[in-house]
């Protein structure tokens, strides 16, 4: 896939939308688009988040290892969206394992270059960071509701 | 001197004619009158979203939602999920057993603010129920409306209803089924789909923000959070409707057991509009 076309993905990304193309092309220097097949790793757990990932088709899992257990997703996410932040927020380690659940395709931009350009911009720093707490924001309410066990109980 | 309209709230005999089994805990029960005939009791017509009150004998009444209505003998589907000993029991019956019913009682979905205009069905656990009904009265008649999106989510997989029912949704073509759970159950069945609350389908369903109709039932914090994520993506509060549970009793605005601030649900609700019914959920029980 072509730089313009990348550049494409990225302005009709919700992650990168809102951006100017001189930012947008500040953070998509070094950046390239991958094909995941159903089951394809992305990253593991403890491995270094060098990479940030937004999904624009197809569903990727979040998953934990667990000892009698192997792999349990825990969260799916989607087209549209962005696939952790562990790439931002030193010590820049990916905390879970990502396994494509279905055929998906990713933008995926260079860390330190994204990291490098917000040092620069400060336009895009507060861009960046708002998007990732927003994408935060989201998580965290849906692992609680997920944690309410709201179904659990009776109803109708 | 006119005589009142008591059908709907004598107790009808029903019999069991069919039972199929939905997950570990909740069934789908087929209830005929025994004497559709009965000219002193003809049988109301029940709507998408409307409730019954049911009963196993000796084991109580309780508001069971219409899973299907229309029949053309009358018959109509309830699907029971076990939550206490009425409930059990109704979901221990097997083909043949006699119930009692009488209703139909409630509101019911508001189908004709929906015409023209793109569906968005989101449905949490069992409240997939009541929504059944409506998904399957849009789906007769598909060209009333613009998208169709249903959007679902369970505990576990093996806790989804109405499998070969979504999987005839899925293959009609014409109406968009998303499934999402909380958590991954038996690990002996591989779930391929999303997991995470229902909210997170969102933002993949394709329709109309502005020219939507959403109709939402699942457990309060889940229709509560479904509601602001739709209004986040654009949809209008008054056009969101949430069927809303409370203890109903008598089922006819008698006995109070449902009130929910200046409502009686089993009377004006279950089913209300978003912008009615949400500051009512929202007040904290003291």
């Amino acid at each position: 896939m072509t730089e313009p076309q990348i550049r494409d993905l990225l302005a009709s990304h919700p992650f990168t939308s809102d951006l100017t193309i001189p930012e947008v092309d500040a953070i998509a220097v070094g950046a390239r688009i991958v094909d995941l097949l159903p089951g394809e790793v992305l990253f593991r757990e403890g491995r270094p988040a060098e990479h940030a990932y937004l999904v624009t088709h197809g569903h990727v899992a979040i998953e934990v290892h667990a000892p009698h257990q192997g792999s349990v997703a825990v969260s799916t996410v989607g087209a549209g969206e962005l696939l952790g932040w562990s790439w931002l927020v030193a010590p820049h380690t990916w905390r879970f394992d990502a396994t494509a659940r279905s055929a998906a395709r990713l933008v995926v931009l260079d860390a330190a270059t994204v990291r490098a350009a917000c040092d620069r911009d400060r336009d895009l720093d507060r861009h960046v960071a708002h998007r990732v707490i927003e994408t935060m924001t989201l998580r965290l309410e849906a692992a609680r509701h997920q944690l309410l066990d709201l179904y659990g109980h009776g109803h109708r | 001197m006119a005589t009142a309209d008591l059908r709907g709230t004598i107790p009808r005999l029903h019999r069991v004619t069919d039972r199929r089994a939905e997950t570990a805990d909740t069934v789908t029960l087929t209830l005929g009158p025994v004497d559709p005939a009965d000219p002193s009791a003809p049988p109301l017509a029940p709507r998408p979203g409307q409730f019954a009150m049911v009963s196993a004998f000796g084991c109580g009444e309780v508001p069971i939602s219409y899973s299907a209505v229309g029949g053309a003998d009358g018959s109509v589907e309830h699907t029971v999920r076990v939550a206490g000993a009425a409930t059990a029991a109704l979901v221990g019956l097997e083909v043949g057993a006699l119930v009692t019913s009488r209703g139909p009682y409630g509101t019911g979905w508001d189908l004709e603010a929906a015409a023209g205009r793109d569906v968005v069905v989101i449905a949490g656990g069992i409240g997939l129920a009541p929504l059944k009904g409506l998904i399957d009265t849009v789906l007769a008649d598909r060209d009333r409306y613009g998208s169709v999106n249903v959007l679902i989510g369970a505990r576990t997989p093996e806790d989804l209803c109405f499998t070969p029912e979504r999987r005839a949704w899925c293959e009609r073509g014409d109406v968009e089924v998303a499934c999402t759970v909380d958590r991954l159950g038996d690990p002996r069945h591989p779930w391929p789909g999303a997991v995470g609350v229902v909210t997170g389908l969102l933002p993949n369903a394709c329709f109309d923000p502005a020219g939507a109709a959403a109709f939402v039932c699942g457990p309060e914090v889940m229709m509560r959070a479904t509601v602001r994520a739709l209004v986040a993506r654009g949809v209008g509060l008054p056009d969101v409707q949430i069927s809303v549970e409370r203890s109903m009793t008598c089922g006819v605005g008698l006995c109070g057991h449902c009130q929910l601030g200046p409502l009686l649900v089993c009377r004006e609700g279950p089913v209300l509009p978003a912008d009615r019914l949400l500051p009512l959920l929202e007040v904290r029980e003291r």
